[in-house]
């Protein structure tokens, strides 16, 4: 039994995401047409109004839980190959955006406490640079390398690196409590606030979530990417996977968690790599997987799953399979030791400017910089051509780790400590 | 006590990569087996939580050792003690495990603890070469082995596909006759490990230097990539998936997968995700964190366990003898209860077959003390290990090592050669961390500028510029058989619970002083040529200093402790056959570097693992007779 | 003498001996558990004449850079001065040894040396696949600094 743990395969790890034609529940539809009238979708209290007088829809007499994008809308969502390219650079940074939360809540936690937090931050991590690449496996799949300038990269360093606290980019608002201000990305130590925001971020969409103009979800927004993908591609002539597949980071460039790398020259593998990505964010519609088990310590899963690990202190087990949102399944499977004390307590959002008046810190804050742009310079390298660079581009990860240390070791003399900034600055 | 009935196919005693090897392939053929492990039992836990603590334990107990040798991250029992180089003395000494009789000290170590000494094996996985198998017919200097090298290809590419090798065959030029000693079209199972910054730039100058008279002849120095058990990109040209027993033809069969997948690399044993990849910890020997380095524990966890016990704390003592037919009738053992207190249990295991895994000189301890398998009077004698003689200098650019892997890079040009006939043959690698090894640098830089007065910025600008020129290489010269360099027992020295300490004699013999010697003429012109300036300096006071023809060389152990129950062509002039069965008793077997009659200049874990695919193909086709 | 300003000269006696700035040193974790360690292990007459006598030379407005190095040398450096003081405190930074025992994991990792060669404690901090074939990220990015061809 205790060596399933080391299976390397996992078939269960397959078909991570629905088939696009299963998304039209005739719920959705009701819901849809229910609110279809409405044009100013940003006043959630006037849905939730309008809601309340279509009383007649019986899915919908409970107070409503989340918003999100019409099914009609979600699939109409992309324009034309332009906007799908566009959109697809903004879920190009929608990734990025949330690794530096992710990363100081891994960073903040003290060498040798907190062990499984860390291992399942760590994995979560990982994979999201696994989607970076995958979304750029996309993009690079539907760019005619015609198109392409000279030395031209994929993205751009400097645009791409968030400000926080920063809104999801890609029009993506999660549904905050009653009250709370819009939802936003802030760069916090490990704490509860932290895993509030790490789950908030990778929440599945509520089926049952009446609609605005705006994505619930990640997930919503790559649902709309998918629609996108495959009618674009089907009215297209000849199709839009033109790229060069010389330029496709393929599956032995990346290592250290469950994620697979698929190489994108057709829809197909497209769908695939963004089951990849969605499956590993949130699950779909707050599954797993489709039908059978889907917890356990041999099975991988969604990250979101994984944060709700850290917040109750306890492994999912095989026996934990209700997650049809809004989830209310506790996990039950093996518990551990959650320690916010052994944590080092970095202010939040720190930034290059707090530490002008003590140039050594600066200059550390810097340096730490330098090896982030490293990265991102490194990665833009592997996506626009050379994919041998991404395995020791990506080796920079670990510099990143001891500098980011460097820095919360470093006292303000308020109780708190500095951090890492994660801003961009010239090399 | 044991039940006595016979329920297992198999004991193996010892749990490091010969006994887990064999273990793997028995279990996977429907064959019940137990496994006599002495080191304790953490060591082998299977699920994730114990295993990582173990791990963790190991790493802690690293950190804080204040001498970073070989096993200090591992527990030395007093009921099952390990060797350690730090109780190499001026011979006699009877300190630390072995006793030494001398004149010179046995100078390697080896691990008893779960998964062996691959605990803190460098992971170089070069193969012997054509002429190491035949030195007695080629160059009239030790014995031939009863096999030869074209038999032992399927079992190479079977162990180099258990251990999950690095490497790039192209790159493979050895200097023999033959073109390619792999067979075509084959490749390792992953991608070279990328060679270091330093081996780049002493490539490029070795290439453009480096012409060496020895003994009025001419050789050219060239450097190849290393082949090694740890983890790096998979090759997708590689189709082996692994090797399965047919029991139709009574063969290991090497299975291929249909479609080129390439290989899987094997994570750690606590997280298949950790260690995918080597992530140049630095610290191959004695431990890699992540576990990217091969060791044992990754074979024996994929026997199938419904036909595996593991008894561990379980230090076998005494092999049982049925005096009418010679058959071995039983493995007595001590189980120890707290591994510091003399208090033991005795067993008997008992099994159809009985496989003795625990290392050349604890196997050979074990026969002598059992009075078995010695017709020959061969079992302990020819004891070997690759005298190591190390050379360090400054180049005059900063070459930065203490990074990656041990070594990725070795100068092959003295692996084989007429020379032979006169002197040992060697390999040089070059090292990747400074002068660690030889002066327990950067340390001993930091204390030595230090008592010298400098400190502040003058202290970090001389430490950055003198340590990170250093450079560090060693000649493994092979060692040949010689029947007075052996293990013995005597009743005189026993250890906490009673077992027997091996005791050694050893020496070094005119063939390898001789190489010595030439390794100073080479290493003279090479530093010459490559510009560094030598700071190789060999004191008298070293343990395992010896002179010749006026000058003094140190040499050191290289842990590969092999020869002690050779194989052979008769039982007259060895302990097995070349299926490793004893001459003496058809139902025991020996696997390990004991089995090796000569050495060569690879480091023997490859070969001694490509010999255990062979042993456990004989033992399955007498279980299935 | 407080405790407090013992540990503020540590610090600073520490930023002198080593040739690292006070940020770099506080930027290890190291600094508390090594004020403890020389605390510990030194004869305390030792410890408060060295911390005055320092006090005193680096506050002195006669001194300069050139004559303060100077007393350092002779003066603090000496294997007979304030039971070693100096010399351990820098070997103690440097290697995370107090004579041959290691403090804790954490000094081993945290040995200064490591830093100074471009390399990193073996067996921690490890740099990543391949990194050991390219040049040290932090002599790259000096000489990205220093390069003109650079942004």
């Amino acid at each position: 039994m205790e060596n399933n743990f080391f299976q390397k395969n996992n078939p269960n790890r397959q078909k991570l995401i629905k088939p696009l034609t299963d998304l039209d529940t005739p719920q959705e539809i009701a819901n849809s047409i229910a609110l279809d009238s409405l044009t100013d979708s940003d006043i959630p209290q006037e849905i939730a109004n309008s809601i309340a007088l279509e009383g007649n829809i019986p899915q919908l007499k409970d107070l409503p839980l989340q918003f999100k994008m019409s099914q009609k809308d979600v699939k109409n969502y992309i324009k034309d190959l332009k906007h799908l390219q566009a959109c697809l650079r903004t879920a190009l940074q929608l990734e990025l955006s949330t690794i530096p939360p992710y990363l100081c809540g891994l960073y903040t936690i003290k060498d040798g406490s907190n062990v499984e937090a860390a291992a399942l931050i760590r994995s979560v991590v990982v994979e999201e640079m696994l989607h970076m690449v995958l979304v750029s496996n996309i993009l690079n799949a539907i760019t005619d390398p015609k198109s392409i300038k000279k030395g031209e990269k994929l993205f751009n360093v400097k645009d791409i690196i968030p400000n926080y606290p920063t809104f999801l980019p890609g029009d993506i608002h999660p549904e905050v409590p009653p009250g709370a201000p819009p939802f936003k990305v802030h760069l916090l130590k490990f704490s509860k606030e932290a895993l509030e925001e790490f789950s908030t971020i990778e929440r599945p969409s509520d089926p049952n979530a009446p609609i605005t103009k705006t994505f619930d979800s990640i997930g919503q927004f790559y649902e709309a990417i998918r629609y996108g993908l495959l009618r674009i591609n089907k009215k297209t002539p000849g199709g839009i996977f033109k790229g060069d597949p010389k330029r496709q980071i393929t599956p032995e460039h990346y290592y250290g968690s469950g994620g697979k790398i698929t190489k994108v020259t057709n829809y197909e593998e497209a769908e695939e790599a963004i089951g990849e990505i969605v499956g590993q964010g949130e699950g779909i519609d707050g599954t797993i997987v489709t039908d059978h088990v889907m917890f356990g310590e041999n099975i991988e899963y969604a990250h979101y799953f994984k944060f709700q690990e850290i917040s109750y202190g306890r492994m999912y087990s095989a026996n934990d399979t209700n997650f049809q949102m809004p989830v209310r399944s506790v996990p039950t499977g093996r518990p551990f030791t959650v320690s916010w004390s052994s944590v080092y307590n970095m202010k939040a959002n720190p930034k290059m400017k707090d530490y002008k008046n003590n140039p050594e810190l600066l200059q550390k804050a810097i340096e730490f910089n330098k090896v982030y742009v490293t990265l991102l310079n490194n990665i833009n390298d592997a996506v626009s051509g050379d994919p041998d660079l991404l395995i020791k581009g990506i080796a920079v990860m670990y510099d990143l780790k001891y500098k980011a240390i460097e820095l919360l070791n470093i006292p303000l003399g308020n109780g708190e400590c500095a951090g890492p900034t994660f801003e961009y600055v010239e090399l | 006590m044991e039940n006595n009935n016979n329920n297992y196919d198999v004991v193996i005693v010892g749990s490091g990569i010969a006994g887990s090897i064999v273990a793997k392939l028995l279990t996977n053929a429907g064959k019940k087996v137990l496994m006599l492990e002495a080191g304790l039992a953490a060591g082998i836990a299977m699920d994730q939580e114990a295993n990582y603590k173990n791990y963790q334990d190991y790493l802690s107990t690293f950190y804080n050792a204040s001498a970073k040798v070989p096993n200090s991250p591992y527990p030395n029992i007093k009921d099952a003690p390990s060797i350690d180089v730090l109780d190499i003395k001026k011979t006699p000494s009877t300190e630390g495990y072995l006793v030494q009789m001398g004149p010179i000290a046995f100078a390697s170590d080896c691990t008893r603890a779960p998964g062996g000494t691959t605990l803190h094996w460098l992971g170089t996985t070069l193969r012997m070469l054509p002429n190491d198998f035949k030195m007695k017919s080629k160059y009239g200097v030790a014995v031939d082995w009863p096999i030869k090298y074209e038999d032992m290809n399927r079992y190479y590419e079977m162990a180099e596909n258990e251990i999950g090798v690095s490497g790039n065959v192209k790159d493979q030029n050895y200097p023999i006759e033959q073109k390619s000693v792999f067979n075509k079209d084959y490749v390792y199972p992953m991608k070279v490990i990328p060679i270091s910054y330093l081996d780049k730039v002493m490539t490029d100058i070795i290439d453009k230097n480096s012409k060496i008279i020895l003994n009025d002849k001419a050789y050219k120095l060239y450097c190849i990539s290393t082949p090694q058990g740890r983890n790096s990109i998979p090759n997708y040209d590689y189709d082996i998936n692994g090797v399965a027993w047919n029991p139709g033809t009574k063969k290991l069969d090497i299975t291929r997968n249909r479609f080129k997948e390439g290989y899987n690399p094997v994570g750690s044993n606590w997280d298949p995700y950790t260690g995918q990849r080597c992530e140049g910890n630095a610290s191959c020997v004695p431990i890699c964190p992540v576990q990217a380095k091969y060791n044992a524990l990754k074979t024996l966890r994929k026997c199938d366990m419904g036909n595996l016990s593991v008894k561990t704390q379980a230090v076998a003592s005494k092999l049982l003898i049925n005096e009418t037919s010679n058959w071995i009738n039983g493995v007595e053992y001590k189980t120890y209860i707290k591994g510091s207190s003399p208090e033991y249990e005795t067993h008997t295991a008992k099994a159809t077959i009985y496989v003795m895994a625990a290392s050349a000189i604890e196997n050979a301890k074990l026969l002598l003390a059992s009075g078995a398998a010695n017709s020959s009077d061969q079992v302990g004698r020819n004891l070997m290990d690759h005298m190591t003689v190390l050379r360090w200098g400054l180049a005059k650019e900063p070459l930065y090592p203490y990074r990656g892997p041990g070594s990725t890079t070795n100068i092959p040009t003295f692996r084989d050669g007429e020379f032979r006939k006169d002197h040992a043959a060697w390999i040089l690698p070059l090292d990747n961390w400074g002068w660690a090894w030889p002066t327990f640098s950067p340390g001993s830089d930091v204390t030595t500028a230090v008592s010298e007065g400098i400190f502040g910025k003058e202290l970090r600008d001389r430490i950055e510029n003198r340590v990170t020129r250093q450079f560090f290489t060693h000649f493994e010269c092979e060692q040949t058989p010689d029947p007075n360099n052996r293990v013995t027992i005597n009743p005189e020295y026993k250890d906490n619970i009673g077992n027997y300490r091996p005791v050694i004699h050893y020496n070094a013999t005119e063939y390898m002083l001789k190489a010595f010697e030439a390794s100073g003429v080479v290493s003279e012109q090479f530093f010459d040529q490559c510009g560094i300036e030598d700071f190789t300096e060999y004191n008298p006071q070293d343990p395992d200093y010896v002179t010749y023809k006026g000058k003094g060389y140190s040499f050191a152990g290289a842990g590969h402790i092999v020869g002690t129950h050779r194989m052979g062509f008769n039982k007259q002039d060895s302990v097995v056959d070349s299926d490793m069965r004893t001459w003496d008793h058809e139902n025991l077997f020996l696997v390990g570097c004991g089995n090796m009659p000569t050495l060569g200049t690879s480091n023997p874990t490859l070969t001694m693992s490509a010999l255990t695919f062979k042993a456990a193909e004989a033992i399955l086709k007498q279980l299935e007779q | 003498m407080e405790p407090i300003s013992t540990s503020k000269l540590f610090l600073e006696a520490s930023a002198v001996f080593t040739g690292f700035s006070k940020t770099e040193l506080k930027a290890t974790g190291m600094l508390q558990s090594y004020h403890n360690t020389i605390l510990k292990n030194t004869n305390k007459e030792d410890i408060d004449y060295f911390f005055i006598d320092l006090n005193q030379l680096l506050t002195d407005p006669k001194q300069d850079a050139k004559s303060i190095k100077h007393i350092l040398t002779t003066q603090f450096m000496p294997i007979s001065a304030y039971g070693s003081l100096a010399q351990n405190m820098i070997i103690l930074w440097y290697t995370g040894n107090w004579g041959n025992d290691v403090i804790s994991s954490a000094s081993y990792i945290q040995g200064l040396m490591w830093d100074t060669i471009h390399a990193h404690p073996p067996g921690a901090k490890q740099p990543g696949y391949g990194s050991w074939s390219d040049l040290p990220l932090s002599v790259k990015q000096s000489t990205v600094k220093s390069s003109p061809n650079g942004k």
